[in-house]
């Protein structure tokens, strides 16, 4: 289990890391302090980051 | 099918072509928990009637699949149709060569292949309502906070100094399907009682639209403290992450007291049925 929880914090922590590399653009828009969309992570991003809190969870809710 | 399945992928906005890649694996991380006994419930090593009666089952799942395939000439969509069959199939042939008893097992994991299907190509005119929900909640949040914001149009919030447009990418449908997903694993993994997950997944939708509207909510705050900069970095995604980890805790502390509540009421069944037993 120890190996699967660092295995999914790891690719948790990539997947951030790779996610925010790609943000959303600004551009022109009604307020003149600037502004932009909000995209939200890709789908694959949010379900392999979801591992490692859904191992730890499930994993403790077993437990008792 | 494949040829359409990558065509609609490839046109897709939110990312449907990785779910399908990565839902496969994750069906076959549930196999292993499923044939290693570790969900809570026993129900799901009793054999069902779609186990017990295989061949009823593959003629369903292959006919589903004959009349999407034959629908699939006047419009490609039927595809889809035929895609729901091959899980059935699938469960079928497993009935068939380990017993109703063992492919029991595997029924939840077989399932879950039906994510791995495109529907965000059917929900997209879903996309709209959840948009407005998502702007409509974030705008709740930041007034209740005491910051002065207008409306631009139903999906943009505007604040003196920035802006945020919740545009089709940023309408929370990744967060609600990624929330359902693990709602329904979480759920057969620690829940005794089938109500129990039901509720689970129920409140995947809501807590879904919720943090997506703290989400675009922090991404103007952002802009409005930090700048443009800030606003579209790091935290621009970053912050989805963060604000879904809540989300999990609750699940777990809402799932504990439902799973508790169970097995009181399962005690105190048994309890009163000792009781009556001269």
């Amino acid at each position: 289990m120890k190996r699967v929880l660092t295995w999914g914090v790891a690719l948790a922590v990539l997947c951030v890391a790779t996610t925010a590399l790609a943000g959303g653009g600004g551009g022109g828009g009604p307020a003149p302090g600037g502004g932009g969309g909000a995209p939200e992570p890709e789908t694959w991003a949010l379900m392999l980051f979801s591992l490692a809190p859904g191992a730890f969870f499930a994993r403790r809710a077993l437990r008792s | 099918m494949a040829v359409w399945a990558t065509q609609v992928w490839t046109d897709g906005l939110l990312g449907g072509a990785s779910t399908g890649l990565l839902m496969p694996a994750l069906v076959g991380g549930l196999l292993w928990l499923a044939y290693r006994g570790v969900p809570a419930s026993r129900a799901h090593t009793q054999a069902d009637f779609a186990g017990r009666h295989p061949s009823a089952t593959a003629a369903v799942g292959w006919s589903l699949y004959a009349v999407g395939a034959t629908l699939a000439g006047q419009s490609a969509d039927a595809w889809m149709l035929a895609g729901l069959g091959l899980p059935l199939s699938l469960y079928a042939g497993l009935a068939r060569t380990l017993g109703p008893q063992s492919a029991a097992r595997a029924r939840f994991p077989v399932a879950c292949l039906w994510f791995a299907l495109p529907w965000e190509h059917f929900v997209r005119d879903v996309d709209g309502t959840l948009q407005r929900a998502s702007a409509e909640v974030a705008y709740y949040a930041l007034t209740l906070a005491g910051y002065s914001i207008t409306w631009w149009d139903e999906v943009t919030l505007v604040e003196p100094d920035y802006w945020v447009v919740v545009n089709e990418t940023c309408s929370g449908m990744n967060l609600m399907l990624t929330l359902s997903v693990y709602t329904l694993v979480y759920g057969w993994l620690t829940q005794r009682l089938f109500i129990n997950r039901l509720w689970l997944l129920l409140l995947g939708a809501p807590l879904a639209l919720l943090v997506n509207g703290l989400r675009v909510a922090s991404i103007l705050l952002l802009g409005k403290y930090g700048g443009d900069a800030l606003a579209q970095g790091f935290w621009h995604t970053g912050g989805a992450y963060v604000l879904f980890m809540p989300v999990f805790w609750v699940l777990y502390a809402l799932g504990r007291r439902l799973d508790a509540r169970a097995t009181a009421t399962a005690r105190m069944s048994s309890a009163g049925q000792s009781a009556q037993s001269p």
